[in-house]
């Protein structure tokens, strides 16, 4: 670790799906200040990012080994591997392109780990497509914003500031609806208020008794909403949200976007998963749910946690950010073989295990690249800390290049 | 040093006005002189066959985020096409087709049809380092991009200002750090004005509210700056009204427009429809009076975007144009909106032989390509993937060969067709040379790119080699030898190497006392700051001016 202190501007700030990109960094031998960043959740990423790594270490089966052991072992077991699973989370671009070629030759799978709760959304997203628009049009143009079961201070804490701000826009109005208070059958009660602001015959009641707590502001809503130019509808992610409730949202702004000016957002966009799989689905057509077992990709949603339970891989490769973010994943049974890499990948090493064990770079600390924010905007991510651990995308393309040498004989 | 020889074939280089039996010398990477002294390391025999220089695609959408929103989007295209799995060839990839294929099966196919340089005709400057990274994982293929340009907020008020040195340095700066090759205008002032909520702009000197500017003016102050930057490739305009019955005034307009400096019209069979703007019925084709108007200003070049039936997907910085057809098919749309800059607009089509006006956009097409006298200024394109895919290009090219073709799928189209357009009465054949002409010379040159497109002393060493045949489709679409930079990528039909072509850039002198207010502009104004912008760094990278 170098101990000398380093100021750097323009920092892209990992601690939400913001992306913050204006923060300036001071860090010096384990500590980082962003003087400039009124973020709770920004000074802690950083505080917490600016923690000094050791220098790297790696595990066979538990067992200590050097890099180029470890190395050289998760190379053969991939090789070798009838079946691999990769779940990459919160890496960069092109370490996700380094997954699709790495998965390409070995004939795996790939389910990015943020992605895997999202499958409902991009079910809904290739039946009705999406209305959207980048940050900077929300800032500029929404009118009248309505932020749908999302805790925007807690979460996205300079969300409001750098995006809803009145000075931006005068006049602007924000509505938020708790989580809460979100309808319990959202695909009811979308389903019903497209019709009614279509000024078609819906049956009252049963979309009062759809919208909940809801209902006592419905009316008011829905009043401000044909009155403005330009709507935009701010979804918070929900994991147990469906198909059918996501396709009901989605065809909300899209009638809406017909009509008037509208267009809608997800929030999120935590660990890269907007980069991941964009990434993805340039080299294999799919965001996630990806199959090359069979040579060439396929996109089969649900399928590989269907393989996974019966036992189809033999080998799970986990590339993963810091270790809270893959952990509560849980593919297949216990004997599977493991390769997992990562800033945090030593920190469950477990004698006879079975599992490849190599401690990494930080994407957005001390390995650089590209991520995406919410809105599907690049940014460039300029690595901060000095670390003598590999990078993450250098270990991956190493492999695809030794798989090209083994094999091309 | 390394020397092929591409020995006996019939060479049809129409930069060069060449059309004889002759050999081709390639000589590390290049077009060489022959030298008798020289042994070849490889000598391919092409007695019998075509040898052309490479094809060269002017105007496609092929990476960016719309292109892989549109993959994202449309499941059921990766599953409607071929998928492939790797080879043995060094570096080769799996991929899919369909009409949006995955990176990598694009580089694949179109090297597949002889192709080795394509440019991506619309790239947000936002989503160019999107885009360069898709480029990455692009094989084969020497590329570019156009960055769209002709919305973007400082362009407007540099218009409207009347300054020229505004945005000259704008220009120069937007495109050296997008590392773009030229400036792409789309309806300009039009998605700015649907951004706002405002009626599409019919005419030329219809104008922008608040800002006051018109798409005249625009354009023209465009074309201007990209003559005084001295960019490799003149403006690239999607005029306006695209795909509306009308339209073709609002072209004449915009061709007379032009004032003598270089315009390239792209897409234009889906800007010559006369009729009523509010009645499809009326629709007739407007190529008569266009291409007269074409023929005369020797300053305009224009690509086709020809419509083929089947599956196609509608995808267009035009939002209008995108919530226009959702609303005509009914089908799924994504429409994007870009902060400063531009819009975008997704929506799958598919293209029915009876369906009376998707059979007249392809009569209309067709007719440009028949009815153009100057085939130096006249490129192939479909637009792919919007008016079909660019593995339809044989297709194409077999129709514009054969009359007799045409007339049998004319027989096939709805019956109004043949009144309401020109195609059944246009007798000429193409034969090889003009082929080669819109397939390679004038896409290349219009390009500027001095060494694609012909076979003359120093020019790459990129050839295609086709075996002829009676089915001039057939003929086009199995090549039998690709050579890209002198090294043999098809051999005798099949892939054998997918090394990473270059990317082509402007050359552009920035002025760098200017770029102080365009970042103090750029950190006021977008949600990016201005060092965070742009594509980073570019793996080969190369340089064009004029």
């Amino acid at each position: 670790m170098n101990s000398s202190t380093r100021s750097a501007s323009d920092q892209v700030c990992l601690g939400c799906g913001c992306l913050c990109d204006d923060p300036v960094l001071e860090s010096s031998g384990g500590t980082a200040v962003v003087p400039n960043l009124d973020c709770s959740k920004g000074r802690e990423w950083f505080a917490a990012a600016a923690r000094p790594l050791g220098p790297a270490r790696a595990w066979i089966d538990g067992v200590p080994a050097t890099i180029a052991e470890a190395d050289r072992a998760a190379c053969d077991r991939l090789f070798a591997s009838r079946s691999t699973l990769i779940v990459p989370d919160s890496v960069s671009m092109e370490s996700a392109a380094a997954i699709a070629a790495l998965a390409d030759r070995v004939r795996g799978c790939v389910e990015p780990a943020a992605l895997r709760t999202r499958a409902s959304e991009l079910a809904a997203f290739q039946r009705v497509g999406a209305v959207s628009s980048t940050l900077g049009e929300i800032r500029d143009r929404g009118e009248l914003v309505i932020v749908w079961g999302a805790d925007l201070d807690r979460d996205l804490p300079r969300f409001r500031e750098r995006f809803l701000s009145d000075r931006d826009l005068p006049g602007r109005t924000v509505l938020e609806l708790p989580c809460e208070r979100l309808p319990h059958d959202e695909a009811a009660f979308f389903a019903a208020w497209r019709a009614a602001l279509a000024g078609k015959a819906v049956d009252r009641p049963r979309m009062l008794l759809a919208a909940g707590t809801f209902a006592s502001d419905l009316d008011e809503w829905s009043r401000r909403i044909r009155a403005v130019a330009h709507t935009v509808l701010l979804v918070a992610e929900r994991p147990e949200r469906d198909r059918s409730a996501w396709s009901q949202i989605l065809g909300w702004i899209r009638d809406r976007a017909r009509v008037s000016r509208c267009t809608g957002l997800v929030l999120g966009g935590s660990a890269n998963s907007a980069g991941i799989g964009a990434a993805l689905t340039w080299n294999a057509g799919a965001p996630s749910g990806i199959d090359l077992r069979l040579g060439h990709p396929r996109h089969l949603p649900g399928s590989i946690e269907r393989g996974a339970a019966r036992g189809e891989f033999d080998l799970i490769l986990r590339i993963a950010g810091r270790a809270s973010s893959v952990d509560d994943l849980d593919y297949g049974n216990s004997s599977m073989r493991r390769i997992e890499i990562g800033p945090d990948a030593g920190s469950r090493v477990v004698p006879g295990d079975g599992v490849v064990q190599i401690e990494c770079a930080e994407f957005g600390v001390d390995e650089g690249g590209t991520i995406a924010r919410m809105d599907g905007v690049l940014l460039p991510v300029r690595p901060w800390r000095d670390t003598d651990r590999p990078r993450v995308v250098e270990l991956l393309r190493n492999w695809v290049g030794r798989f090209d040498e083994d094999f091309s004989a | 040093m390394s020397t092929l020889l591409i020995k006996g074939g019939r060479v049809v280089d129409p930069a060069h006005g060449v059309d004889e039996v002759r050999d081709v010398w390639i000589r590390d990477g290049v077009v060489a002189a022959p030298d008798s002294e020289i042994r070849p390391d490889r000598t391919i025999d092409a007695r019998g066959d075509v040898v052309m220089a490479a094809g060269v695609d002017i105007h496609c959408h092929v990476v960016g985020s719309k292109v892989t929103s549109a993959r994202m989007l449309r499941p059921e295209e990766l599953r409607r096409g071929e998928s492939f799995g790797r080879s043995a060839a060094p570096r080769s990839r799996s991929g899919a087709c369909g009409g949006i294929p995955t990176t990598h099966a694009t580089g694949a196919q179109y090297a597949g049809l002889g192709y080795t340089t394509a440019l991506d005709a619309a790239i947000a400057p936002s989503g160019a380092r999107q885009a360069h990274l898709e480029f990455a994982d692009t094989p084969i293929l020497d590329k570019a991009m156009l960055i769209l340009l002709a919305d973007h907020h400082y362009v407007l008020e540099s218009v409207r200002d009347g300054d020229e040195d505004r945005l000259d340095a704008f220009i120069a700066w937007i495109l050296d750090s997008t590392k773009g090759f030229g400036i792409k205008a789309v309806n300009p002032a039009g998605i700015e004005t649907w951004k706002r909520g405002g009626r599409a702009l019919a005419h030329l000197d219809d104008r922008l509210d608040g800002d006051g500017v018109s798409p005249r003016e625009i354009l023209t102050a465009l074309a201007r700056s990209a003559d005084r930057l001295r960019l490799p490739h003149p403006v690239h305009l999607h005029g306006l009204q695209l795909g509306i019955p009308g339209n073709a005034s609002t072209t004449l307009e915009t061709m007379r427009a032009a004032e003598g400096h270089r315009l390239h019209l792209a897409h234009i069979q889906f800007h010559s429809y006369e009729g009523d703007p509010s009645d499809t019925t009326t629709m007739r084709s407007g190529v008569a009076a266009l291409v007269e108007e074409f023929n005369r200003r020797p300053e305009l070049s224009l690509d086709v975007g020809q419509v083929m039936f089947g599956e196609a997907t509608a995808m267009t910085a035009d939002s209008a144009v995108g919530r226009f057809l959702h609303e005509v098919t009914g089908r799924k749309w994504i429409s994007h909106d870009i902060e400063l800059e531009t819009g975008c607009g997704v929506v799958p089509i598919t293209y029915h032989d009876r369906n009376f006006v998707h059979g007249l956009q392809w009569a209309i097409g067709l007719e440009w390509y028949l009815a153009a006298e100057d085939l130096d200024r006249v490129a192939l394109s479909t637009d792919h993937p919007n008016g079909a895919s660019f593995t339809a290009y044989p297709e194409v090219i077999a129709l514009l060969m054969d009359r007799g073709l045409r007339d049998e799928m004319l027989a096939r189209v709805h019956p109004l067709v043949r009144e309401r357009s020109a195609l059944a009465d246009l007798s000429r054949e193409y034969d090889l040379s003009d082929v080669a002409r819109i397939t390679r010379s004038t896409p290349a040159r219009l390009m500027g790119l001095d060494r694609k497109g012909h076979l003359g002393v120093g020019a790459d060493g990129d050839v295609t080699i086709y075996r002829p045949d009676i089915d001039k489709r057939r003929m086009f679409a199995l090549p039998r030898y690709l050579i890209k930079a002198g090294e043999v990528v098809l051999d005798d039909g099949e892939l054998r190497d997918w090394g990473l072509g270059r990317t082509y850039h402007a050359s552009t002198a920035r002025d760098l006392d200017r770029e102080g207010s365009i970042e103090e502009w750029f950190n006021q104004r977008s949600t990016i700051r201005f060092r965070n912008f742009g594509a980073g760094e570019v793996e080969g990278a190369e340089a064009v001016n004029r």
